[in-house]
């Protein structure tokens, strides 16, 4: 195999290209504007293009999904370390955590609109608040499934703590990083969309909320085509990656 | 560096030592133990599985505060260059890695070949744990409680798991160091035929909570310490302190 495409790379492009084909096939058999075709969709991404409307919005959209995906990182992978590491902060901050976990997302977005108004501080604190606790959750459990022979280890050679973060505690909640970094990314950009729509003159969400009223599908499935395509992107070329080096000391498995 | 004169002897004594866990009685474990290192002595604590062997080493490496006694000089002034029982290497970080870790940030990069050389590791340096046999594994551990320059090595069932020959090259790489460095050295093992290959002095332990019932010195050279020499000796300790040492087949099979 060709060593510069990635492992899986082409049974990925062929189901994405049945899945065209799929597509292609029932907008011949459903009439009317319910279901455009794939070409008037990418048509309408290449006018949207054009205009400069398309790069405007995404961007707009792409900075909201990139300071509140860093700050809920930041915010909620310190308290999800904390409650695992501390038991009395567990028990005094768990429900807390449960009962913003089982929020509605919608509830925390227009609570955020009614308190902070309608600014982007209210729509970066919404997503924020929405997936800190996700992000908690995980890192909670990294903190807890600490190896403790090496806590034994790193304490009788007395590690000081730069020493113990960076080469005990990062690499064993490494992998629960990535995994709420991928599922964060996921929820992130669904929010923000949200918010946009509730509240914001411009990005993705805003788009969409504007052709809705027109009822321009091909626009609806052109943005979304390619913001999921952007998300593919930064998943495939960005997180995929780090996630290997993370793993580059495990031991290859015979299946592999 | 610290004067090893001040350091030696090292006294340890536990008034007591229990364990507390809530829902159940209280279980000591040490009572009124005392034990002396002499500077440049092979110290063997031997014992029956489970009567705290492991407890004195985790006091004696500063892991368990929780007891009522002391330590002579206090722990802070002393370096302990710890081996458990298993290697506890970081599999995320090279051999190289797992061992500068051990130094303090500043001293991270003097020149480590001699210690990589001496232990037969040099080519081992960038790979990691995970491809390591588990006498490799050890030799790395052994390395990493070389580096700090220790005052007393710790050693905590050492040989346990590896095969025999595994073991054997394990225990002449450590006690070739050992002779050539002078250390000190506290091993706790219930292996009897091993103790008696290396240690300068024995210590009996019995029943819990667990208290000496010999302490033995050995002044016959380790390189005149035959195998026939360790059989005699074990037949008569085991003539002497039959509840704890036994010459019988299950014993040296382990």
């Amino acid at each position: 195999m060709n060593m510069l495409v990635p492992h899986g790379l082409l049974p990925r492009l062929l189901s994405l290209l049945l899945l065209f084909l799929l597509w292609q096939l029932v907008t011949m058999a459903v009439s009317g504007d319910t279901l455009p075709s794939p070409a008037r969709v990418f048509a309408f991404v290449v006018d949207e293009a054009q205009s400069g409307d398309l790069v405007h919005n995404v961007t707009a959209t792409l900075s909201r999904v990139f300071v509140a995906f860093s700050l809920a990182m930041l915010i909620g992978g310190t308290i999800g370390l904390t409650l695992g590491r501390f038991p009395a902060a567990d028990r005094l901050l768990d429900s807390w955590l449960m009962i913003l976990l089982n929020t509605p997302a919608l509830v925390i977005i227009i609570l955020c609109y009614v308190w902070l108004g309608l600014s982007e501080t209210a729509a970066i604190t919404a997503v924020t608040l929405n997936k800190i606790p996700n992000v908690a959750v995980i890192m909670r459990e990294g903190a807890r499934s600490l190896d403790p022979q090496i806590e034994e280890m790193s304490r009788a050679f007395r590690f000081q703590r730069r020493t113990w973060v960076r080469h005990v505690l990062l690499p064993q909640i490494e992998p629960y990083t990535v995994a709420s970094a991928r599922s964060g990314l996921a929820l992130v950009w669904k929010i923000v969309l949200v918010v946009e729509l509730l509240g914001r003159p411009d990005g993705v969400g805003y788009a969409l909320s504007y052709y809705f009223q027109l009822f321009n599908v091909a626009a609806l499935l052109g943005y979304s085509l390619v913001f999921t395509t952007v998300v593919l992107i930064i998943d495939t070329v960005v997180l995929q990656p780090l996630e290997a080096y993370g793993r580059r000391w495990r031991p290859v498995s015979s299946a592999a | 560096m610290e004067d090893a004169g001040v350091l030696f002897p090292l006294r340890l004594d536990v008034d007591r030592k229990t364990y507390r866990r809530r829902g159940m009685p209280p279980l000591e474990v040490l009572r009124d133990f005392h034990l002396t290192i002499k500077d440049g002595e092979t110290l063997c604590l031997i014992g029956p599985s489970g009567i705290g062997k492991t407890t004195i080493l985790r006091i004696v490496m500063g892991l368990d505060r929780d007891f009522e006694g002391g330590i002579r000089p206090s722990l802070h002034k002393l370096r302990i260059g710890p081996v458990f029982q298993e290697p506890r290497l970081l599999p995320w970080r090279t051999v190289e890695e797992n061992v500068r870790l051990a130094l303090p940030i500043g001293e991270r990069h003097r020149s480590l070949d001699d210690l990589f050389g001496n232990l037969r590791l040099s080519e081992w340096r960038r790979r990691y744990p995970g491809e390591l046999s588990g006498g490799l594994a050890r030799r790395v551990a052994l390395a990493r409680a070389l580096v700090i320059d220790p005052a007393l090595l710790v050693f905590d069932e050492p040989f346990v798991s590896l095969d025999e020959h595994a073991a054997a090259d394990l225990r002449a790489t450590i006690f070739d160091v050992v002779a050539q460095k002078r250390l000190s050295v506290l091993m706790v093992t219930h292996n009897i035929r091993e103790a008696l290959a290396v240690a300068d002095r024995l210590v009996l332990l019995a029943s819990r909570p667990a208290t000496v019932i010999a302490d033995i010195m050995i002044p016959t050279p380790r390189n005149l310490r035959s195998e026939s020499w360790v059989e005699t000796m074990l037949t008569k300790l085991a003539a002497a302190h039959p509840q704890t040492i036994s010459t019988g087949r299950a014993e040296a099979q382990r």
